[in-house]
C-alpha cells in the first residue's frame, strides 16, 4: 500500500563524495534551479520563508511584528507540505457504499489545512493577549515586558 | 509559448511576491507597511497553491489569511498605535546574530535538499478534482482531527473574547 522508499531517498547522502563532487552538484543545482518547476524549487522557497520568519521572530521588537513573522514561518511549512503532496501522492482505497476506487491521498493538503486552522486560532489569541497587555501596560514592545525576566 | 514556460513564468512571479513580501514584512519600519507586505506574501503563497493543483487550499488561504488574519492584525495595529512611528527603532540588538543563524540554517537546508535524491515521479500524480478529494478526506479519513480543530477554534474564539474584553468578568 504505502510505497515510501525512505532508504532510497537517503542512499545518495550516505555515499562518500569529495569536495569537488559536492561543488559540481551545487553548480548543477543552481543551473537547473531557475528553469525547472519541481519539488526542489518549492523546498528552497519554503526554507527561505522559514528562515526569513525566524529572523523576524528573533529581531523585531514589536509583538505584532513577531506574530506576523510567525505567520511567515507557518506559510513556508505549508508550501513544503503541499509541494510534496503534489509530487509524492500516495494511493489510497476510497470505499463508498458499494464501490471502491484507488485515489490519490491529499494528506499533505490536509496537514496544511490544519496548520491554517491552528494559525488562525493562534493569531486570534495572540492578538487578544497583545491588546490586553497594551491596555494595562501601554506598550506592545517586547523589551518592556520584563517583569518575569531575571 | 508552451504550458511549461508559462508555469515557470508564473512561478517566478509568485516567487517575487512571496520572497519580496516576506523580506519587506520583517524589515520595514512602519508596522502598517509591514502588514501590507505580508498581504503580498500570503497572496503569492495562494498562487503557489494554484500552481500545485491545491485549489481548495488556495481559496482557504485567501479567505482565512488575507481576509481574516490580516484584518485582525491591522485592527490590532490600529488599537496599539504608538509603535507605528517610523522614527522608532524596530530591531533589537540581535540583527547580526539572527542573520547569521537564519542564514546558516537556510544553507544547511539547501544543502540537504541538493543532496537528496528524489525518487518520485517528476511528472507526478494529477489531482483531478481537488475539492472533492479534500472534502472526502476531511469527512471520512480525518474526521476526528477535523472535529477537534473545530473545538479548538471555538475555544480560541471564546478565549480571545474573554482575554480582550474591557471590564473584568463578574465574580
Amino acid at each position: 500500500m504505502l510505497e515510501l522508499n525512505l532508504m532510497a531517498l537517503l542512499q545518495d547522502a550516505q555515499a562518500s563524495m569529495s569536495m569537488a563532487d559536492v561543488l559540481a552538484q551545487f553548480s548543477g543545482f543552481f543551473r537547473t534551479f531557475f528553469v525547472e518547476f519541481g519539488p526542489r524549487q518549492f523546498f528552497t522557497i519554503g526554507a527561505l520563508l522559514f528562515c526569513i520568519g525566524w529572523y523576524g521572530v528573533l529581531v523585531r521588537r514589536n509583538a505584532i511584528a513577531v506574530l506576523m513573522a510567525t505567520e511567515i514561518m507557518l506559510n513556508g511549512v505549508n508550501i513544503i507540505f503541499v509541494a510534496f503532496n503534489r509530487w509524492w501522492g500516495l494511493k489510497i482505497t476510497r470505499a463508498a457504499f458499494t464501490a471502491a476506487e484507488q485515489v490519490l491521498s491529499p494528506v499533505g493538503q490536509i496537514f496544511a489545512i490544519f496548520i491554517i486552522i491552528v494559525a488562525a486560532a493562534e493569531a486570534a489569541v495572540g492578538l487578544a493577549i497583545i491588546i490586553a497587555i497594551y491596555r494595562t501596560r501601554r506598550t506592545a514592545n517586547l523589551e518592556d515586558l520584563n517583569t518575569m525576566k531575571w | 509559448m508552451s504550458a511549461d514556460t508559462m508555469i515557470i513564468i508564473y512561478w517566478w512571479l509568485f516567487t517575487f511576491a512571496v520572497v519580496g513580501g516576506a523580506v519587506g514584512c520583517v524589515t520595514l519600519r512602519s508596522l502598517y507597511h509591514s502588514a501590507l507586505a505580508l498581504v503580498a506574501s500570503l497572496a503569492g503563497v495562494a498562487g503557489y497553491f494554484v500552481l500545485l493543483h491545491a485549489e481548495f487550499l488556495a481559496a482557504a488561504q485567501i479567505i482565512v489569511y488575507v481576509g481574516g488574519i490580516m484584518v485582525l492584525i491591522i485592527a490590532a495595529i490600529l488599537v496599539s498605535q504608538n509603535m507605528m512611528g517610523r522614527e522608532i527603532k524596530q530591531e533589537n540588538n540581535l540583527v547580526w546574530p539572527a542573520l547569521l543563524v537564519s542564514g546558516a540554517w537556510f544553507c544547511i537546508m539547501v544543502y540537504a535538499n541538493m543532496r537528496m535524491a528524489y525518487v518520485f515521479n517528476p511528472e507526478g500524480p494529477w489531482l483531478a478534482n481537488n475539492v472533492e478529494q479534500v472534502g472526502w478526506s476531511l469527512m471520512a479519513t480525518y474526521t476526528l482531527p477535523f472535529e477537534i480543530a473545530g473545538v479548538l477554534l471555538f475555544m480560541a474564539m471564546i478565549g480571545a473574547i474573554v482575554i480582550a474584553r474591557r471590564e473584568p468578568p463578574d465574580a
